[in-house]
């Protein structure tokens, strides 16, 4: 296999982990697609030691978080004066709705819940969305958090309890439980 | 348990939270970072090293001749090149002369004056940057 072939064959591999995780913390699909091919070339320009290393993945996820943050800190307060044209409403692509129609009602009621959850984490504001990332998808504790944003736990804490709240809102979920 | 504290792994919101599928790449990333790997290929495929052998045979006798006419030129310089040199040395002596009568009572404080507008742009950047940023992390 040719070295172009095993760069493709990785991006293949963790593109959906890489956008996934760079989607939840930007909450922009066209923010995330450019840093997850930053963290591309990031890791094309060092292919002899990634390509094959075990750690791969979390190099990625780690160079994906940091990119992310970096991105929000330098732009985001920027955009959010000029007014908030995005993408935000996401969802599925036609092909998977239609897809879907072919479903059992159970399973396109959680499928319907899932959209109304993903939709709702990325309306949320940076400052909620980004720990709540954190803490669910990244795994990481309110200590590590709070180090990564260069805050106190409690403000980590303060912050996750609103998105939460948020969440439940947006999901009909009752105020209050857990 | 603190208020805030709301690791409960029976809380339908945690629950739904952790079962949230990843969101699928778009196709688009794929051929984009593809397509963006192979300029930076071809751009490190640029180096001396890569040159056709011919090539690369002609620039190191090319460097040589070069090096080589430097070197006579300091040796032994032409009529020319000293009369040159002189004429340098009576324009150095000039500016020289020039800078300490004119400009060297000044330069300090245009140093100083220069420093402090630097630092005082740089301040109100960081200041600017602190309130927009912190807009976006409170």
């Amino acid at each position: 296999m040719t070295d172009a072939a095993r760069f493709e064959a990785f991006v293949r591999e963790y593109q959906d982990m890489v956008f996934a995780t760079a989607v939840r913390l930007l909450g922009r699909e066209a923010d995330a697609e450019d840093v997850a091919q930053t963290v591309f070339m990031r890791a094309f320009e060092r292919f002899t030691e990634i390509g094959g290393s075990p750690s791969a993945a979390g190099w990625l996820k780690t160079v994906t978080t940091n990119l992310c943050l970096n991105h929000l800190s330098r732009y985001r307060a920027r955009w959010q004066f000029f007014g908030d044209v995005d993408d935000r409403g996401g969802g599925p692509a036609l092909s998977a709705r239609l897809a879907l129609l072919a479903t059992a009602p159970e399973e396109l009621e959680r499928v319907e819940r899932q959209e109304r959850l993903e939709r709702a984490l990325r309306r949320l504001p940076d400052h909620q969305r980004v720990p709540l990332a954190l803490r669910y998808f990244e795994e990481m504790s309110y200590q590590e958090i709070a180090e990564t944003l260069r805050v106190s736990v409690a403000k980590v804490k303060s912050d996750i309890h609103r998105g939460r709240e948020a969440l439940k809102k947006e999901l009909s979920i009752p105020h209050g439980s857990g | 348990m603190d208020p805030v504290d709301f690791d409960d792994p029976d809380d339908p919101l945690d629950r739904e939270l952790r079962a949230l599928p990843g969101p699928r790449a778009p196709h688009t990333l794929l051929p984009r970072v593809l397509a963006a790997a192979a300029v930076g290929a071809r751009a490190d495929a640029t180096g001396w090293f890569t040159w056709p052998l011919g090539w690369r045979l002609v620039s190191i006798a090319a460097l040589a001749a070069f090096v080589v006419g430097l070197s006579t030129l300091f040796t032994s310089p032409p009529e020319g090149v000293s009369d040159a040199a002189r004429t340098a040395g009576d324009v150095a002596t000039v500016v020289r002369v020039v800078w300490e009568v004119m400009a060297q009572p000044v330069a300090t404080y245009l140093f100083v004056l220069g420093v402090s507008l630097a630092l005082a742009c740089a301040l109100a950047w960081a200041a600017l940057e602190a309130a927009l940023g912190g807009a976006s992390h409170r």
